[in-house]
């Protein structure tokens, strides 16, 4: 989410990938001799945030499980029927695969572009 | 847009050794004016000078700067826009580098000295730092203090350490006056004319960094008129610029994808709060309201860290439901401005000053 637009679904998934991604691309950098001091700072920091996050989404999610267990209302409400059926692992996958339709699209859209700018 | 002064004012001490001049737009700003120069001029990184755009204010917003000593310059007529004062001044900059700065934003004492040492690297053009609002006690201000806290704290630093923040913005910026210039200042076609900048100046070849210790101070709108002022400029600006870049930012495959991600993200995420989960409260079960909630842990743990940082934890508690208002506020604007640029083909032109 930045500040004035709305939303951290789709997009605090693709940062939580890019800190994952970040030990990668610092060591890629030592090799090309291309990295600076406040980039190991900068991903253990992120790296750090975003393990947390992770950690309160899942115990959020724990916590909602067990509430809707206790209360018994999986099998009394959609409302329970629904929490249940969105932690299940086919429906969490879900945000992975728009995540990945939109940045393959986009990188297709790359392709295309870059090859119709060199042609003309 | 350069146009000729009509004052008597022009900046002409411009050849001692710092390097840097701050421009300072403000337009009936009598109130904040004098705070904004004095923090600038305590800087143990001091400007050579420090020049305040008067754009034609109503009120005496020159007469009060002037009693801080800072050059004020007026252009002839009233530019319309932040950019439009901005690019009047810059011709008058004769160092090396400009910074540009809200007229209701305050810097951190240490601000300059830190963001200038972006600039020992010679491919960056231009460094922003850290956003707070300085003032945090309406819902709109704490709104706002949660959507810069993590921003600034989780999105940012990880943009950086991609070499493309998104935005080097506007409140508080430094850019190298040549390549400001070779690349036509602030431009006037959108309302985000520090977006267009930014992503002007990576086409361009050039780097942008964000450099989180250097901390400024603005002042956020605290009702919903301003606010709303703001967010209608935003939203446009930010769909504008998305219109005029995106084939270029296709050249960038990580800023693309920032960029089609938060897209992405601000159109699902409207509809989902003005659409979707209303209609499943009404219609399915009351208890999915809780879907407006589902993402405060990963909301609150950058935030919280950054409150804990700064000894401001209480106030970060505080202010956390503020942003939940106002990330539906957001929504709203953001489909607006969607379907006003793009479906009705009706953008906005004119800037209206958000505070």
């Amino acid at each position: 989410m930045t500040a004035g637009l709305p939303g951290t679904g789709i997009g605090g998934l693709f940062y939580i990938l890019l800190c994952v991604l970040m030990p990668f691309f610092h060591v890629f950098r030592m090799f090309k001799g291309d990295h600076k001091p406040h980039h190991l700072k900068t991903a253990l920091l992120s790296i750090l945030i975003a393990a947390g996050i992770l950690l309160a989404l899942y115990g959020e999610a724990k916590l909602l499980v067990w509430i809707v267990k206790a209360t018994s209302i999986e099998n009394e409400t959609s409302f329970g029927q629904s929490v249940l059926a969105a932690i299940s692992p086919s429906v969490a996958a879900l945000p992975f695969i728009i995540l990945f339709t939109l940045l393959t699209i986009i990188q297709i859209l790359r392709l295309v572009f870059h090859r119709t700018q060199k042609t003309v | 847009m350069i146009t000729e002064t009509n004052t008597d004012s022009c900046p002409t001490c411009c050849q001692t050794k710092s390097g840097l001049t701050i421009l300072v737009p403000a337009y009936n700003e009598e109130k904040n004016i004098v705070d904004t120069v004095r923090s600038l001029q305590n800087q143990t990184f001091p400007p050579e000078e420090i020049i305040v755009i008067d754009d034609c204010s109503t009120d005496a917003t020159a007469a009060a700067a002037r009693t801080t000593g800072a050059t004020v310059i007026c252009p002839p007529k009233n530019t319309g826009s932040k950019a439009g004062a901005q690019n009047y001044a810059l011709q008058f900059v004769k160092t090396k580098y400009t910074m540009a700065v809200d007229a209701d934003t305050t810097l951190e004492l240490h601000a300059t000295e830190i963001i200038m040492k972006a600039f020992a690297d010679d491919s960056i053009a231009a460094a922003c730092g850290l956003v707070l609002p300085r003032i945090v006690k309406t819902i709109w201000e704490r709104g706002r203090y949660i959507e810069y806290l993590f921003a600034f704290t989780f999105y940012k630093p990880i943009q950086d350490f991609y070499n493309k923040p998104m935005i080097s913005s506007g409140c508080f910026s430094v850019y190298r006056t040549d390549i400001l210039r070779a690349n036509g200042g602030w431009s006037l076609r959108t309302m985000a004319e520090d977006m267009d900048l930014t992503w002007t100046l990576y086409h361009a070849g050039h780097g942008v960094r964000f450099v989180p210790e250097a901390v400024s101070y603005p002042i956020e709108p605290h009702n919903y008129h301003f606010m709303s002022t703001q967010l209608r400029r935003w939203s446009h600006g930010f769909v504008q610029n998305v219109r005029i870049h995106w084939r270029d930012l296709l050249k960038h495959p990580c800023l693309s994808s920032i960029i089609a991600v938060a897209l992405w993200d601000s159109i699902v995420a409207s509809l989902c709060y003005l659409i979707i989960v209303p209609l499943l409260a009404i219609f399915v079960n009351p208890l999915f309201l809780l879907g407006y909630l589902i993402d405060a842990p990963a909301v609150a743990i950058p935030v919280l860290y950054k409150g804990y940082q700064r000894k401001e934890v209480g106030k970060v508690l505080m202010s956390l439901p503020g942003f939940f208002v106002l990330r539906i506020v957001n929504s709203i604007f953001m489909l607006k401005a969607l379907w006003l640029e793009l479906v009705m083909k009706r953008p906005l032109t004119v800037y209206e000053k958000g505070h």
